[in-house]
């Protein structure tokens, strides 16, 4: 066998030609692989292969050949992996495919396991890889989460030990002032020991509280009412009890309050008020001049929803920058300078924030050092009763309880200028009414108690200094009250022709809403030290408090204290009286009538002072007896009448 | 009949192989038998224009579609692009991968298929979507059976068109 013949049946037995035309029709096999039958039309509906490839095989050019390698299929019940090879070619004279089948299906099974090998370790790297990257970037996370976790922990190490040494001072404080209380005689000390006692009390429970709150919050365990509450007034109880401290520190509070609030939310009032306390707590704490402002607006109203803004400003010593943005957090504080000098949790913001977000709301802080801070917050309350006529409530240091009260007449002509004093006053905090003519100003007086007028000068009718002359000239209780005139002119002019009319003051117009406000106070304080020893005159009888002013020291909530007890205990002394007048009782008549006498004299009623003297002495004597019983009805008069005024006297310090 | 050519194109296993095989038998197998060459099914799906016989290439993967034999790719008249939703990898290039596709045989329809859908949650699922290209994507599983039926339905449409 030579090397050709070798070749040949070599190649021979993997190998298979097919010859078809270009329609599909079988010209030719060897069919060396496999029998090529003919149950379908073409060729191309018996081998999927051919079918899918026909256009392909169409668009070949003579002589052009096409190579397929490792084709995986089932020929004919043969299936393996086989290289094709197209020659398109003229085979018996007609265009013709030559279709050239390698049976090479051991090379290629060889082959898979290469590949499969091949793919599964890349598949594997593959995922390798991103396991590898998956735990790096978990790690970092852990590594963050560590770091944070352990700064978290530091800080709140921190402060803990320092909220201790926080907790125990007052508490220390207690103890000391516990064993103080309980080694003292002296009243007096014993008064200071309880007020300090107080104090300390009221500070350890803000500070339980902010603890309390702090937990609570931070358990998810802090929960809020809705319920309707009247705005202002919450606004007004918070503010007043700052009134106090600001004055004690010459700082002014104002409130300003936008005119279109609604009367009544729906919400959380004592959350609000907590906010509130805070804020401004920190702002008087911090303040040292200048004033502290609360203002309130509406910044939206809908059915469902009202957004409100509140904003707390000062004047005070400021946040420095690096630590604005620290202020929320909690536990920072505690441990920093301010803190240390000022005492507290230092969990107050962090608590008001949570507050805060907690009700749909949010809040900045703005600061400058040295300036003053500011705190805007919005709360988003569920619904609002909008009030009909709205009015402005504004208030300042100026305006607060303690200041004098009273009630003042206004005497103008112009509209304009009434309304604006009018309203003014009454943004004071006094008692207005208002009249436009010196013949008005004369009846209103006739019928109304008042502390101050305040007279125009240019009126028609009467002017003010021909009403001020009838004023003085009257025998009326009102002959003395205090004028304060209003003139355009100069007031040198205008003084001149006022000198022998004791005018009280004089203030040029136009107005300085200021100026005014100190002079009637100062009117209305003069008033109030003019009371020691004043008397009040009612018709014949007189009620003459300058004893006890003068025994009480001029504090006039001890007087009232005592002028209460006489109230309620003058009557049931009186039928007394007329129960013994008339069992004929006439020892112990004259034992009772001793007894009262002497409270008659010191509330300062002394014409009945006087009747009673008489009785004590008739009955003492037993003379008179026929008009024993019309003195006592004269006393009961007298009381009554006394009793009646005492009543209507407003009590201010 | 009416025969089309259809060719599956993308990364070693991405799930080719066992998308045919849900399609034509509803069967599928958890172990990787990768394939050589080309394997070559057939299978008539009926549409509006009546009987279809669609002659499927089951082409060995790889990582791009250049290492594949040109001849492979003559005359096909349908391709399907898969790639495995669990592995970045066979996803990564697809912009590329696409536009060449286009360029070899303009005017053939291509569905991109986003297969081992059931590996993945909805969320992940999102995150994935936001990263492909701006083309029409199904995501499939071969295992479940989900969206395969429809894929190889919506393909024979778009091929008779
Ligand atoms: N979970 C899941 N696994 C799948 C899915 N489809 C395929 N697999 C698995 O993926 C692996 C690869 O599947 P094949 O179908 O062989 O992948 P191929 O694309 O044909 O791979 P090559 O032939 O190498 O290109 C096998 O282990 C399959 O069981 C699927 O939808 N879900
Ligand atoms: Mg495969």
């Amino acid at each position: 066998m030579n090397i050709q013949t070798l070749k040949q049946s070599y190649i021979n037995k993997n190998t298979q030609f097919v010859v078809f035309s270009i329609e599909g029709q079988l010209l030719g096999s060897c069919d060396t692989l496999f029998k090529v039958k003919m149950e379908k039309d073409t060729l191309f509906e018996e081998v999927p292969f051919l079918a899918s490839m026909v256009e392909a095989l169409f668009d070949m050019a003579e002589g052009e050949e096409l190579t397929f390698p490792c084709i995986g299929e089932d020929l004919y019940g043969n299936e393996g992996y086989f290289d094709f090879v197209f020659n398109k070619q003229k085979y018996q004279g007609k265009e013709a495919m030559l279709w050239i089948i390698h049976d090479f299906s051991e090379h290629y099974e060889h082959l898979i396991s290469l590949q499969q090998q091949r793919n599964e370790s890349e598949i594997k790297g593959e995922f390798l890889e991103t396991e590898k990257k998956n735990i790096q970037l978990e790690n970092e996370l852990l590594e963050y989460k560590n770091a944070e976790l352990e700064r978290l922990q530091q800080i709140k190490s921190r402060f803990f030990s320092n909220i201790s040494h926080e907790l125990r001072t007052p508490l220390n404080g207690i103890y000391g002032l516990a064993n103080l209380i309980d080694g003292t005689g002296d009243k007096h000390k014993l008064k200071e020991y309880t007020e300090a006692l107080n104090a300390t009390v009221v500070h350890l429970t803000t500070m339980v509280n902010d603890i309390l709150d702090h937990s609570k919050i931070e358990a998810g365990k802090i929960t809020f009412v809705k319920e309707p509450f009247d705005l202002r007034a919450t606004l007004r109880t918070v503010s007043n009890s700052f009134l106090f401290a600001c004055r004690e520190k010459g700082i002014d509070l104002q409130v300003n309050l936008s005119f279109d609030l609604p009367r009544v939310i729906v919400g959380d009032a004592t959350k609000l008020s907590q906010i509130l306390y805070n804020l401004l707590g920190n702002a008087v704490k911090f303040t040292d001049k200048g004033s502290i402002r609360l203002e309130v607006s509406l910044l939206s109203m809908q059915e469902s929803c009202t957004e409100l803004q509140f904003s707390i400003s000062d004047t005070g010593i400021g946040i420095a920058k690096e630590k604005l943005e620290k202020i929320f957090a909690p536990y920072e504080q505690a441990t920093d300078h301010t803190s240390r000098l000022f005492g507290g949790t230092g969990l107050g913001l962090n608590i008001v924030k949570q507050l805060v977000e907690l009700q749909g709301g949010s809040i900045r802080v703005d600061s400058s050092l040295g300036h003053g801070t500011e705190f805007v917050l919005s709360i988003r309350y569920e619904g609002a009763l909008k009030e009909k006529n709205p009015e402005p409530y504004v208030s300042s240091e100026a305006s607060s309880s303690s200041d004098p009260t009273g009630k003042i007449l206004i005497g103008e002509d112009d509209t304009l200028q009434q309304k604006m004093l009018h309203d003014l006053l009454l943004k004071w905090g006094y008692e207005v009414s208002t009249v436009g003519t010196g013949k008005q100003v004369m009846e209103v007086l006739a019928n109304t108690e008042l502390d101050v007028l305040l007279l125009d000068y240019h009126m028609p009718e009467m002017d003010g200094y021909q009403v001020a002359s009838a004023i003085r000239a009257s025998s009326e209780s009102y002959a003395h009250i205090p004028i304060i005139i209003l003139t355009g002119e100069q007031p040198t002019y205008t003084e001149g022709k006022f000198q022998e009319l004791n005018i009280q003051s004089f203030v040029t117009k136009p107005v300085l809403p200021d100026e005014l406000h100190k002079m009637i106070r100062r009117v209305l304080t003069d008033i109030q030290k003019d009371r020691k020893g004043r008397v009040l005159s009612m018709g014949k009888m007189e009620v003459d408090l300058s004893y006890l002013i003068d025994v009480m020291d001029g504090d006039m909530l001890k007087i009232k204290e005592l002028v209460e007890i006489f109230l309620s205990s003058a009557p049931q002394q009186i039928s007394k009286m007329h129960d013994l007048y008339d069992k004929k009782d006439w020892h112990s008549l004259q034992s009772l009538v001793h007894q009262s006498k002497s409270n008659y004299k010191y509330i300062g009623i002394l014409s009945v002072g006087e009747l009673l003297d008489e009785l004590e002495q008739d009955l003492k004597k037993e003379r008179n007896q026929e008009g024993y019983l019309s003195k006592i009805e004269q006393v009961e008069k007298a009381t009554h009448q006394a009793v009646t005024h005492l009543k209507q006297m407003r009590w201010s310090s | 009949m009416n025969s089309k050519k259809v060719i599956l194109l993308g990364k070693y296993g991405v799930g080719k192989t066992s998308l045919i095989r849900q399609f034509m038998h509803k069967e599928f197998s958890d172990a990787y038998l990768t394939t050589i060459g080309v394997k070559i099914e057939k299978k008539i799906v009926t549409t509006n224009e009546g009987p279809l016989a669609m002659i499927i290439w089951d082409i060995a993967g790889e990582s791009s579609h250049r290492k594949i034999p040109p001849s492979y790719k003559l005359g096909s008249q349908g391709i399907i692009y898969v790639f495995d939703l669990s592995r970045l990898s066979t996803y990564e290039a697809l912009d590329r991968e696409l536009s060449d596709l286009k360029t070899l045989l303009p005017n053939v329809p291509i569905s991109l298929v986003g297969n081992k859908k059931d590996l993945l949650n909805e969320k992940d699922l999102d995150t994935i979507a936001a990263k492909l290209p701006l083309v029409d994507v199904t995501f499939i599983s071969a295992r479940t059976g989900e969206n395969v039926e429809k894929l190889f339905h919506d393909l024979a449409l778009a091929m008779v068109r």
